[in-house]
């Protein structure tokens, strides 16, 4: 299988008013396969969002790349110029965005927004055929009546009407890779798995990515999952093998927090404390002054990402054997 | 069962929204009934629109009701003025949704506290009523230190706390909490359930839980009351619901819970279209465009609420006693 991306121990951060550099994702390094969906997990504030713009090279300003490569098939995205860049958004890679409410324009009839993407890509294209092409696309993502919503605006469309679409808007030009950031987050229960079951049918398509903090979606969806934690991959793999063992105490205690259908009665596990602000992340591993099973030494060393599984690898020093490693007792 | 706490009777809700002469209005929450025990959780879930908030406004009388009664501990409270008033709301109170919202960013977060204090009279000395905010700071896990910072100072988790502490300055009997953890990251939103839990014993408070999650409703819930589009569909035991479920939109709901599941995805019933609008609600059943096992009857006549067992009511026509069989698809 070839890969669509890859992140190659990138890292990027940024310089605050004074000039000290802060470091903000940390050796990230982790592949999307072709026709492979791969979810990314964490809490707010560890970096998914930041993984999922790098790959469409939209940061922020003041963002500076301090290393590492992003790979797309085999191209680097980071040498690549803004025209190039362009050819790629919205054409090969596409997002979704979280909020429908604000990510579509409201002064523009909902058939010109879907369109415009072919109008920019296929220049030549008639008026005509993009139209059908809209057309098509509203049906596929189950907009009833798409000729009538062809000409109606955003306003006129419920949240999940106006998530889909924003998945027809990203589908129009067939991606080879589809980035969706938190898309059922602000949508109702039914809503969502009506947005799931329609994503489940578009992943057959190509290649997806999933950021969200919900694990239940991922587990429904994904074939693969990156677990973040404040700027860093701190496991990943299959996703049967990392919902059935996890490793990392990260993941073991985010899976222990949500109250299942039958941990009534018992007291919910939580991870003491909170995610840590940039400026304040631990020089070793990043979890350890949350983490129950850290050490003294894992506070003073990063550990490496190590093999625990055919698919499955974790970054924390309990799992690695080398020498040098801190726990090695 | 102990005491009756609250009695809603018939709370009915239109909000007007006719201009120019023509009649026109939402049935937010149309003849809605149930009872409140001392010291239990009761569950309150359906989808946006379906009248949960309003529900909690209307018992705490922040909106004039249409028509119905609300008891407390006996006697009516419904348009109640002056000093019976202060004291009713001072004993029921609500914790708010959005905890970066809720709170004045130019107020100290004591000073947030002590307000509801020094309004309602409670502490006269200004050296007791700080005390009184610091133990209540303690109470809910945070330093009492933290009496002079202001809200931007906290996280998601903490101004929630802060919330909580707020509710908790008047020592209410009865907290209502409108989704008051739907904003919060899972291993903080973990933390405030546990806190919620312990606050309960502690205090001995009962609780009207709002939520649109039905693991955590479920997780923290004695008795669960399912709305939809203004009127109860179903209410019985946490357990009943899961177990004994006999409204289809309660299946509905139940399995649309994306879970972590290592294998296996389990069948799952998908509503179609979105919930309709509350201004011309349906004739006959309210649930009738988008159940899955409707019949002509329910088009033509509206079902009513019915105790099919012990303390389990449904308004379905063809929910019966015993099993549940026939909501199998």
């Amino acid at each position: 299988m070839n890969n669509i991306i890859e992140f190659k121990n990138f890292r990027m951060g940024f310089k605050d008013e004074s000039g000290n550099e802060f470091n903000l994702l940390d050796d990230i390094s982790f592949e999307i396969k072709e026709g492979v969906a791969l979810g990314v997990v964490g809490e707010s504030g560890c970096g998914k969002s930041m993984t999922s713009l790098s790959v469409l090279k939209l940061l922020p300003s003041g963002v500076t790349i301090q290393g590492g490569d992003i790979l797309y098939k085999g191209d680097s995205i980071l040498d690549m110029n803004q025209e190039q860049m362009e050819d790629i958004r919205g054409k090969d890679i596409s997002m979704i965005f979280q909020e429908p409410m604000t990510a579509l324009n409201p002064v523009h009839t909902i058939g010109f927004q879907v369109g415009e993407a072919l109008k920019v890509h296929f220049p030549g294209m008639k008026n005509s055929e993009i139209k059908a092409n809209v057309l098509e696309q509203l049906e596929l993502v189950g907009i009833p009546n798409p000729e009538t919503r062809y000409y109606q605006y955003p306003h006129q469309f419920s949240g999940g009407m106006r998530q889909r679409v924003m998945i027809a808007m990203a589908l129009i030009c067939n991606p080879k890779l589809l980035i969706a950031d938190e898309p059922t987050t602000a949508l109702d229960v039914t809503i969502q798995a009506q947005v799931l079951e329609l994503m489940k049918n578009i992943k057959q398509k190509g290649s997806m990515m999933l950021v969200t903090h919900n694990l239940g979606v991922v587990s429904e969806l994904c074939d693969e999952i990156v677990v973040m934690y404040a700027g860093c991959v701190v496991e990943r793999g299959n996703i049967g093998e990392v919902f059935e063992n996890p490793k990392h105490p990260y993941t073991k205690g985010l899976m222990a927090a949500v109250p299942s259908l039958d941990s009534k009665g018992k007291e919910l596990y939580t991870i003491p404390g909170i995610v840590p602000t940039v400026k304040n992340f631990e020089k070793g591993c990043r979890f350890s002054p949350r983490c129950e099973e850290s050490s003294e030494a894992c506070k003073g060393i990063k550990p490496e990402l190590t093999r625990v599984g055919d698919n499955h690898f974790v970054e924390c020093w309990k799992y690695n054997n080398s020498e040098g490693s801190p726990c090695q007792k | 069962m102990s005491e009756i706490i609250l009695d809603i009777q018939n709370l009915t809700k239109y909000f007007d929204i006719g201009s120019f002469g023509t009649k026109k209005y939402v049935h937010a929450v149309e003849d809605v009934s149930f009872e409140l025990h001392k010291s239990e959780t009761l569950g309150i879930v359906g989808e946006s629109g379906s009248g949960k908030s309003t529900l909690a406004r209307l018992i705490l009388g922040l909106i004039p009701v249409t028509s119905g009664k609300v008891y407390y501990e006996g006697d009516e409270i419904t348009g109640v003025k002056g000093k019976y008033a202060s004291k009713v709301r001072s004993d029921i109170q609500m914790v708010f949704q959005d905890p970066y919202a809720s709170l004045n960013p130019r107020i100290k977060i004591g000073e947030s506290i002590a307000e509801p204090i020094i309004v309602n009279k409670l502490i006269k000395n200004k050296k007791d009523v700080r005390l009184r905010v610091e133990e209540l700071l303690n109470l809910v896990g945070l330093q009492p230190e933290m009496y002079d910072r202001y809200p931007h100072e906290f996280s998601g988790g903490q101004r929630q706390r802060i919330g909580i502490a707020r509710a908790l300055s008047l020592n209410p009997k009865v907290l209502i909490c409108d989704e008051a953890v739907s904003a919060l990251d899972v291993s903080v939103q973990a933390q405030v359930l546990n806190l919620f839990n312990r606050l309960k014993d502690e205090l001995n408070l009962t609780y009207i839980f709002i939520g649109h999650d039905l693991s955590v409703v479920k997780y923290v819930s004695n008795r669960i009351l399912v709305m939809y589009l203004g009127e109860i569909m179903e209410i019985a035991n946490t357990e009943d619901i899961f177990i004994n479920t006999q409204h289809p939109y309660t299946k509905a709901l139940i399995s649309a819970i994306p879970e972590v599941k290592s294998k296996g995805i389990k069948e799952r019933i998908i509503l179609k279209g979105d919930i309709p609008s509350p201004v011309n609600p349906p004739e006959g059943c309210r649930f009738y465009s988008r159940c899955f096992k409707a019949q002509d009857k329910c088009g033509k006549t509206h079902p009513e609420l019915r105790e099919i067992d012990t303390d389990h009511f449904v308004r379905c026509h063809f929910s019966e006693k015993g099993g549940n069989k026939w909501l199998d698809i």
